[in-house]
């Protein structure tokens, strides 16, 4: 049963990185809009050209 | 859903077209019909920057394009002072964008911010309306992004920064996330101890537990922090309810456990714990989100109103600043077209304003200098400039909306059900639970703690505290995705007994726009298309409801020297002959109520326009009858309502004040009656406060929308049976909730108490017990089909 004390810190670990990683996705907005980046791999691959300035 | 007369509706914004309007144009190799030409101008636009994808992602179809808007001053000195940031050498501004509809529009306008020069990202959040826009000040200028957004037909307001509910929804998904992950850990680990009680030496079931400790650790303090600032809010208000039982359940079997662990005791009960918040922080998480997002919106909109005003100096210059910054006796200048922001003495020419978001009276009501113009009145035809008299609270508008907040105040005193059965459950099981520990000290001291835990947890009201919860979350969100936001968390139970409906006219039942029903040609010289045509010219540019009748005809005709006479109609001049449309006693000196086209020569063409229902409305109408007695109260003229009235089968009471209307509201519901009522302007704003249930439609005044219990994103009428239809629903299945949980503990807690059952047994029911309630709740989000009416047969039309 020794290989526990190796098994459960280590599970442990997991679960922080998992945790450190939610919150930077949260606080990077990813889950502030769930809708639109769905249409986003819709589009073409190129992006849409920039109006000349001038016109 | 938007229903098209004759088959033809405008391809950019759905609205309605008749077979005979002009507006056309040539898409992609297919002609597509047009409302306006700011809708053709969009739609052409889309396609010539390679963004027709638009149409075809999209789930809903959004507003029309509305006349062109200045945004000259947003570029001013003062209002970047006021609302423009500026952050690593770009500026940003906070928006509210118009109509947007669905997540296609977020994507257009994304689309749209990357093709602009100088415009670094346009980010918008399509629940809320809320839009970013991050931009090169040296590149490009605001007054051009809001100009292009408008052209488009997504006409945006400056609004504040709603940072602040931002914030908390991300801070309740972590919390969530944390309770989540640490509740499958906890299980995982307390697991263990179940299946190994026996066998497990006395070391390595320590090790389990302290590690189940660790984790259950923060998803007591971290995510079950709102549960506890709760239950210390309600204990303060001595109204102890869900939270304090819920804080009391897992506080105990944290605690409990935290103890066993330390002493070596028989059984650990963090699961139980971890469980419990992950639970109910689930269900409660849903239900806010979709709370919380309804009333961000209105919350949004509320704040785009009247921020800043234009105030003159004595030199005659004019400067953004701030409404607070105004005093009594500053001068401002309103452009037309723009509500007025504060009560105010007229110093210009006489004009036209609109003050139907006061009175509820379309008709423009003409002002002379010297008048007072009141808060909430637009501009119609000239610009105004006004002395502030009143401003913020002090003006009218504000007094209406303190004497609403008031009546709101008052109705929020009445508790719910389920926080009243909370509380002595609550107290109930903690009688039993001590009583079961005195009971066994005295008798057996040993199995006193273990019988004290099982009972604890069979009591732990779990599914109990979810049973409402969950079936509320689970109709919020169900209405949600149909376009129905209840506002206030009580308005869903009241809304289960209406038995009387009643509806404003203007705007609720008929779609509050006139519209041209017949058009006479009485000289051959000039056929009806090119009457209709000359009469969209003349009407071009002009705000007055009449306007809105005509401009699907527009196409292009030139014309000169327009102006607008106040009360009477139109003048200009077309191909060298001056023209006037308007009034039969002003245009040509004859009579009738049609509204005439007239040149030198006299009468040339004579047009009838008027309101017309809307498509669903006697459908809908006759659904409620089925339940209810419906009723029309409107400030019109008793006439007019009568014939829609007449129509709809339905009573009326037409010429009422706002205030007869909210009296009787009140008096039907002194007689015993749950009214429930259904409005869109702000003169219908105290009687939707009044109502038992107040709905506002969707295209209503913010104000209204702001004080109704619950908003119809889409104007469809047949929405209201599928709120009445899921209240009813959601009641039934938190009965059933309430039910199985009562009959449940009642079932299990003489075997804790008698210590029969072992406190993990007692666990495992709880959670089995608590998943059953959800999944019940789950059936909610099954929605009824609504049946579509057929347009066609019910193009009924009322003269109003």
């Amino acid at each position: 049963m020794n290989i526990l004390l190796v098994l459960v810190p280590v599970s442990l670990a997991l679960i922080g990185l998992a945790i450190w990683a939610f919150f930077w996705a949260v606080d990077d907005g990813q889950f502030d809009d769930l809708d639109t980046p769905g249409f986003h791999a819709l589009d073409d691959d190129k992006a849409p050209e920039r109006e000349d300035p001038q016109a | 859903m938007v229903v098209a007369m004759n088959g033809a509706a405008c391809y950019h914004c759905g609205e309605s077209v008749s077979a005979h309007a002009l507006i056309r144009a040539d898409l992609d190799g297919a002609e597509r019909a047009f409302c306006c030409t700011g809708c053709r101008a969009a739609a052409e636009w889309l396609h010539q920057g390679g963004l027709a994808d638009y149409y075809t992602l999209r789930s809903e179809v959004t507003g029309r394009v509305d006349a062109a808007q200045d945004f000259g001053d947003w570029d001013s000195a003062g209002f970047r002072r006021l609302y423009v940031h500026d952050i690593d050498g770009q500026s940003e501004c906070d928006l509210s964008i118009g109509n947007i509809r669905c997540a296609a529009c977020a994507w257009l306008i994304d689309r749209v911010g990357r093709q602009m020069p100088g415009v670094a990202a346009i980010t918008v959040d399509p629940a809320t309306t809320h839009a970013r826009v991050r931009f090169d000040p040296a590149r490009t200028s605001l007054s051009a992004i809001a100009a292009r957004l408008a052209a488009i037909g997504y006409a945006p307001r400056i609004v504040q920064d709603p940072a602040d509910a931002k914030r908390e929804r991300r801070q309740s998904l972590k919390r969530l996330a944390v309770a989540g992950l640490g509740a499958m850990q906890a299980m995982m680990f307390t697991e263990a101890l179940y299946w190994g009680a026996d066998e497990l030496d006395v070391g390595t079931r320590d090790f389990f537990r302290i590690v189940a400790m660790l984790v259950a650790t923060p998803v007591v303090f971290y995510s079950g922090f709102p549960f506890f600032r709760g239950a210390w809010r309600e204990l303060s208000l001595r109204q102890p309810g869900m939270d304090v039982l819920v804080s009391l359940s897992v506080g105990l079997a944290y605690v409990a456990s935290v103890i066993e662990t330390l002493r070596g005791g028989p059984a650990v009960y963090f699961d139980a714990a971890v469980m419990f918040v992950f639970l109910l922080g689930a269900a409660r998480h849903v239900e806010a989100i979709a709370r919380a997002r309804a009333t961000e919106r209105l919350q949004l909109i509320a704040s785009t109103q009247h921020q800043h005003a234009d105030r003159i100096d004595a030199s005659g210059h004019a400067s953004a600043v701030a409404l607070s910054e105004l005093r009594h006796g500053d001068r401002i200048r309103v452009a037309s077209g723009e509500s007025v922001p504060v009560d105010g003495r007229l110093q210009s020419s006489a004009a036209r304003v609109d003050e139907s978001l006061l009175t509820g009276e379309a008709e423009p009501v003409p002002r002379a200098i010297g008048d007072t113009v009141l808060a909430g009145s637009v501009a119609l035809d000239t610009p105004l400039l006004l002395e502030v008299t009143a401003v913020g609270t002090a003006t009218r508008l504000g007094q209406l909306r303190a004497r609403i907040g008031t009546g709101l105040h008052l109705a929020a005193g009445s508790t719910e059900l389920g926080q009243r059965i909370a509380a002595r459950f609550t107290l109930a099981m903690l009688v039993v639970a001590a009583l079961t520990g005195l009971y066994w000290a005295n008798v057996d001291a040993a199995r006193a703690m273990p019988a004290v835990l099982a009972v604890l947890a069979a009591a732990c009201p779990c599914a109990f505290a979810l049973a409402l919860p969950a079936s509320l979350a689970a109709a919020h969100s169900m209405l949600a995705k149909h376009g129905v936001i209840v506002t206030r968390p009580d308005a869903l139970t009241r809304a289960t007994r209406i038995d009387r409906i009643v509806c404003d006219k203007t705007g609720t039942l008929t779609e509050g726009r006139p519209r041209l029903i017949e058009a006479f040609s009485l000289d051959a010289a000039v056929p009806r298309a090119r009457a209709l045509a000359i009469a969209a010219a003349l009407e071009r540019g002009h705000r007055h409801p009449l306007a809105h009748a005509f401009r699907e005809f527009d196409c292009g005709v030139e014309v000169e020297a327009a102006q607008a006479l106040a009360g009477s109609g139109v003048l200009g001049q077309v191909d060298g002959q001056t023209w006037r449309l308007g009034r039969a006693d002003w245009s040509a000196a004859s009579d009738g109520d049609d509204i005439v086209l007239a040149n030198a020569g006299g009468v040339v063409a004579r047009f009838r326009v008027a309101d017309r229902l809307r498509a669903e409305a006697v459908d809908a109408v006759r659904d409620w009858q089925r339940f209810a007695t419906v009723e029309v109260m409107s400030g019109d003229h008793p006439d007019a309502v009568a014939t829609v009235a007449g129509v709809l089968g339905i009573d009326a009471r037409g010429r009422l004040t706002p205030e007869q209307k909210r009296a009787a509201i009140q008096a039907l519901r002194a007689q015993g009656h749950r009214v429930l009522m259904i409005g869109d302007g702000l003169n219908d704003t105290e009687s939707l406060a009044a109502a038992d249930v107040g709905v506002a439609m969707g295209g209503g005044a913010a104000i209204a929308q702001c004080h109704a219990d619950v908003l119809l994103l889409r104007d469809d009428l047949r929405l209201v049976r599928l709120l009445i239809d899921t209240a009813q629903h959601a009641r039934r299945i938190a009965r059933q909730n309430l039910g199985w949980s009562i009959g449940y503990h009642l079932m299990i807690v003489p075997f804790a108490v008698t210590g029969l059952m072992s406190p993990w047994l007692a666990a495992v029911g709880m959670a089995a017990s608590s998943l059953l309630v959800t999944l019940n709740a789950l059936r909610l989000r099954r929605a009824p089909v609504m049946r579509v009416p057929d347009a066609r047969k019910q193009a009924t039309e009322v003269h109003a």
